[in-house]
């Protein structure tokens, strides 16, 4: 629809910009520097985000289809569903409080979901936490 | 200098008054701490001797509502001094905002290092890391009978809550006003509150006692930092937090603040201290640090995406709380429903 660069192109510009130009240029300023170092890394969870997000969305909502024995659609515009995700996790969570859940075979199914989700926003925000743990879990078996 | 000519010079009128001598203000520099921390290294020279100190000036962390104000935190640290507590030497106390603008308070410069991820791995403090498991335990063991009633401003759980039950109050508090519907977090919440430690012997606590609030030289531990959070509550508190993965700082796999494994340190606490600790008690402590964590770095979060205060830092820990809930979802698996 619009030119090139796309918006991830532009995100990933500017990440280059301040990796290469700004970073370099401000290590006697501690403070900036590791504030500049951090807004570097959040554009790349802001790249991440924009490539897995769709799917990640469309996982979570079938894995509460899954926890909740039920087939609903997910909507095909993706504001709507995201919308709709939210709807669906705030109702989740109220009837968690409420202690709706504390069969053992219900937490249960509920911590898997929601280890899995939490697997999938950190794929996004800092997949190498990911890769660590693993490799650690490894280790131990 | 940083200070401009008017605040140092409103300063050094302080600092005569309360130190009774010859003051010389010779260099103020502002101090690498944590990212929320306003510290400045003052090079004194008072009646013609000189040394160095640390001024901390900044707002406290708006984490909780339990922080303690900057007078009441020089009023623990000169207990904890007092009691011979490795901490540097608090001086002087200013409530006064017409000095720097907020309260501050001036201690003693302790020489070492504080930044966590230093700590864990520099190959200088190597020898420090084989003993901090022991002088910790011994230190923390100390803290624990500093006597709750010196200081009647300490924060106390609510009547009738526990203090695992005060804190998961306060996480689900924090989730409402921020309106976050998080069934990660949710589902752990429910999982503590379930799972709270029957009985609570309550003692002064740290709240924030770990590598990266302590500091260490070639010899170890030189001095505990950072007093804001001490609270009245259950000591198992201060044994379980520094476990937390984020304060192992990248050395995962050794689960005393990647310096140790955790009996080392509970041992050598049990020896100083003559109680036995609740190993469950432990992990659970453990567990909810992590939650309140999570739900703590929303709410800083928050704080930009509020409009109160612009900052990529703050921002940014709203995507850290995942690594929390993970950590938190993977040992309560662990732990066994």
């Amino acid at each position: 629809m619009y030119d090139r660069p796309d918006v991830s192109e532009l995100i990933d510009a500017v990440r280059q910009h301040l990796e290469r130009q700004v970073i370099p240029a401000i290590k006697g300023d501690a403070k900036l520097y590791f504030q500049t170092l951090v807004a570097a890394n959040v554009l790349k969870i802001a790249l991440r985000d924009l490539a897995l997000s769709g799917d990640h969305l469309q996982s979570a909502w079938e894995r509460l289809n899954d926890l909740h024995g039920e087939i609903i659609l997910i909507p095909a515009n993706q504001q709507e569903a995201v919308m709709e995700m939210q709807a669906r996790n705030r109702s989740l969570c109220t009837t968690v409080r409420a202690g709706e859940w504390d069969a053992p075979d219900h937490m249960n199914a509920l911590i898997v979901m929601a280890l899995a989700n939490t697997v999938d926003a950190l794929a996004a925000a800092n997949p190498k936490f990911l890769t660590v743990i693993q490799e650690e879990l490894q280790q131990r078996s | 200098m940083i200070l401009d000519t008017e605040t140092a010079e409103k300063l050094w009128a302080f600092l005569t008054d309360e130190a009774g001598y010859a003051v010389i203000l010779e260099n103020a520099v502002p101090l690498a701490g944590g990212a929320s921390r306003e510290m400045l290294l003052l090079d004194l020279r008072i009646d013609g001797f000189p040394g160095k100190y640390v001024l901390r000036c900044d707002p406290p962390t708006q984490m909780n509502e339990r922080a303690l104000t900057r007078a009441q935190e020089f009023a623990v640290m000169q207990g904890a001094y007092e009691a011979g507590i490795r901490i540097a030497k608090p001086c002087w106390s200013c409530e006064d905002t017409s000095v720097l603008g907020s309260p501050f308070f001036i201690m003693d410069y302790v020489e070492g290092m504080s930044i966590g991820r230093k700590v864990v791995s520099a190959p200088e403090l190597a020898q420090a890391r084989a003993v901090l498991p022991q002088q910790m335990a011994e230190e923390l063991a100390k803290i624990h009978t500093l006597p709750m009633d010196n200081f009647d401003f300490l924060p106390t759980p609510r009547p009738v809550y526990s203090s695992a039950r005060d804190a998961i109050a306060m996480c689900y508090e924090v989730l409402d006003a921020l309106k976050v519907s998080n069934p990660a977090l949710e589902v752990a919440l429910r999982w503590a509150d379930r799972h709270a430690p029957a009985v609570e012997s309550w003692t002064f606590v740290h709240g924030d006692f770990r590598i990266g609030n302590l500091i260490v030289n070639g010899e170890g531990l030189a001095a505990v930092a950072d007093w804001e959070f001490c609270h009245v509550g259950d000591p198992d508190e201060d044994l379980g937090y520094p476990c937390m993965r984020d304060w192992r700082f990248g050395v995962g796999h050794l689960r005393f603040g990647g310096i140790s494994d955790r009996e080392a340190f509970l041992t050598a606490y049990e020896g100083a201290s003559g109680r036995a600790a609740n190993r469950q008690s432990v992990e659970f402590w453990e567990i909810l640090g992590n939650i309140r964590w999570g739900v703590i770095c929303l709410s800083q979060a928050n704080r930009h995406l509020s409009g109160r205060e612009s900052g990529v830092e703050l921002a940014s820990l709203g995507r850290r709380s995942a690594e929390m809930q993970l950590e938190a979802l993977r040992l309560i698996q662990q732990f066994g429903g």
